[in-house]
């Protein structure tokens, strides 16, 4: 899956660069490199590396943004997801004005089913001098493993000071007879080359897990226009209705400017982690082979499963002769032979290759070089 | 003259026994020169009353993996210096299958002493499983300390299925992508956890399934 993902990754980069290109000063593209260290909920902590290409129209009616990422954790296994949002504002009626947005996402991880989301909101917007307000409704269809109509209400306010922006809101999405509400408060401080996002948020019901209080800082260190770089931790809260996975990390990375001038104002890196993993994910093979050993000493069964046109077995109970096995289906491959009680010491080797150590066995190395697998036979 | 006969009748002896120790298997498979020092190894376990398969079976392996004759003779020695340790820890009363157990423990990592400490735990039982769990748990990037400890803590109670399906879970949890210490801390809190529960008759009762954490 690696070079697929990687291929698609690189061309979505690619697109988001041709297509840049040919807009204006408004848009900007950025590409977020990084790594982190990343504890989904339900999941054991694990290093992951970032690779985050994104795109951003800023006009004055309207906004269009969209970023793919691609991770890969420190197992091997890896995400790509995409995201695509866009808002248009109407006319101001006075101090009141309409907004109307939607987003789209998809994400695959490794060989399960993929996830996706469609959604769309609208917003009515009170807007002071220095301070404002907002009521919204939003709905749409959620896709994957958890296909749901989410309902979400939402109320904020927001002011802002010299060099300091708050924001607070509480929203209540309901999905398929579950719901949650979320209360978050948002700051960002800006001074010279550096800005700080923080993000405190408390979530006092849920039926869907993942109650209780999260928090994010970010920071954006800009040493150019070009360039900058991205420090972000904290944890976030399970999003059902986009397919988010709850989760803590801390991420480090660089911002780099493909066109336009701005780095700022973009969600950093660790937002490309809010996509990243669905609660079910699969197990990837390191072996090709896998092995399975059933019955009493007397008649061991060895069974390996592995695509191939021939499967051979050698091991200390063959006197490390080569053993043919025979073909149950064209992914099963069987041996039944005695095998004494005891530690014992094997190889396979599928269509004549080379031979190597299914999984199911314990891997050492040896003193010749080539690895083996360790059975024991009870 | 009488002594001159039992010298004549001792020579003419020498070769039918030489030949006798021969290893068979051996044969078309290693150089002969390689094939003589082997047998000479071997020779010297049988008569240590070591295990002389495995030495037999790793000559072989080193053969079908198309290793030097020099190769083969060290990995050869080497496993019956190990063999040696495992039986001086196991003691002289210890099986075959538990010194070679023993011996893949060594290899693995563990310590002539920590085969001794494992050997006392487990008064009921044979040492194999145990031996090669831990083997298992080192090798399978387990601190050796760590599983040093599992082991001991399981050692006086496990039968060895149970033993095996708490390697296999260790294993599985691990190749799911969880780091080798937290699959074995997780595990051997299941294991207690389970033990809290048993019925008076050792039937798990209401245990909670196993936790299903691993790596993204």
């Amino acid at each position: 899956m690696t070079s697929r993902v990687g291929s698609a990754a690189v061309f979505v980069t690619f697109l988001i660069c041709q297509v840049g290109s040919q807009l204006g000063a408004q848009t900007v593209g950025t590409l977020d490199l990084g790594t982190s260290i990343v504890e989904y909920d339900g999941f054991l902590l694990s290093g992951a590396a970032v690779a985050a290409p994104a795109i951003h129209y800023d006009g004055d009616r309207a906004t269009a943004g969209a970023q793919a990422s691609w991770v890969i954790f420190e197992s091997g296994n890896e995400i790509l997801q995409f995201t695509a949002a866009g808002a248009w504002l109407t006319n101001p009626w006075g101090r009141w004005r309409a907004e109307f947005s939607g987003s789209v996402g998809a994400g695959k991880y490794e060989g399960e089913t993929g996830y996706g989301h469609l959604l769309a909101r609208s917003r009515v917007h009170y807007s002071g001098v220095r301070a404002g307000a907002w009521f919204g409704i939003g709905t749409g269809q959620s896709f994957g493993d958890f296909n749901a109509t989410p309902v979400e209400l939402s109320f904020g306010s927001w002011t802002v000071q010299d060099r300091v922006a708050l924001a607070g809101s509480i929203t209540a999405t309901e999905l398929s007879g579950a719901g949650y509400v979320d209360m978050i408060g948002a700051a960002r401080w800006t001074s010279g080359i550096v800005q700080l996002d923080f993000q405190a948020g408390l979530r006092p019901v849920s039926d869907v897990g993942g109650k209780g209080a999260y928090g994010e800082v970010a920071a954006l260190i800009s040493f150019n226009n070009k360039i900058a770089m991205t420090l972000s931790a904290g944890r976030y809260q399970s999003d059902p209705a986009r397919g988010v996975l709850g989760a803590k990390y801390f991420n480090i990375g660089v911002r780099m400017n493909l066109f336009g001038t701005r780095t700022r104002d973009i969600p950093t890196i660790n937002r490309a982690m809010l996509r990243a993993a669905s609660a079910l994910i699969a197990t990837a093979h390191v072996s090709p082979a896998n092995l399975e050993i059933t019955g009493s000493s007397r008649s061991i069964v060895l069974r390996v499963t592995a695509p191939a046109a021939s499967v051979e077995l050698m091991g200390d109970f063959t006197d490390w002769q080569p053993v043919r096995m025979n073909k149950i289906n064209d992914t099963t491959w069987e041996l039944t032979m005695p095998i004494p009680s005891g530690i014992h010491r094997l190889n396979i080797r599928i269509d004549g290759a080379e031979w190597l150590v299914p999984t199911g066995t314990r891997r050492v190395e040896t003193d010749f070089g080539a690895p083996v697998g360790i059975v024991v036979i009870p | 003259m009488r002594r001159l006969l039992g010298l004549v009748a001792l020579l003419a002896a020498m070769p039918v026994v030489a030949a006798h120790a021969q290893e068979q298997r051996l044969a078309g498979r290693i150089s002969d020169d390689a094939r003589v020092e082997i047998d000479m190894v071997l020779d010297s376990a049988r008569g240590e009353g070591l295990p002389v398969e495995p030495l037999v079976d790793r000559a072989l392996e080193g053969a079908a993996k198309g290793a030097g004759a020099d190769l083969i003779v060290r990995a050869v020695r080497r496993l019956r210096e190990e063999l040696r340790i495992a039986r001086a820890a196991f003691g002289d009363d210890a099986a075959h299958p538990e010194v070679t157990a023993g011996a893949s423990a060594l290899r693995a990592g563990a310590t002539q002493a920590d085969l001794v400490r494992l050997r006392e735990i487990r008064q009921v039982g044979r040492m194999t499983v145990p031996a090669a769990v831990l083997a298992d748990l080192i090798a399978a990037g387990v601190p050796s300390d760590t599983a040093i400890a599992a082991v001991m803590v399981l050692a006086g109670d496990l039968a060895d299925a149970q033993y095996l399906a708490f390697r296999r879970n260790v294993e599985q949890d691990i190749a799911l992508g969880a780091s080798p210490s937290s699959a074995l801390s997780v595990r051997l809190s299941v294991f207690s956890a389970a033990e809290d529960n048993l019925s008076p008759n050792g039937v798990p009762g209401t245990a909670s399934p196993p936790p299903r954490k691993r790596k993204p």
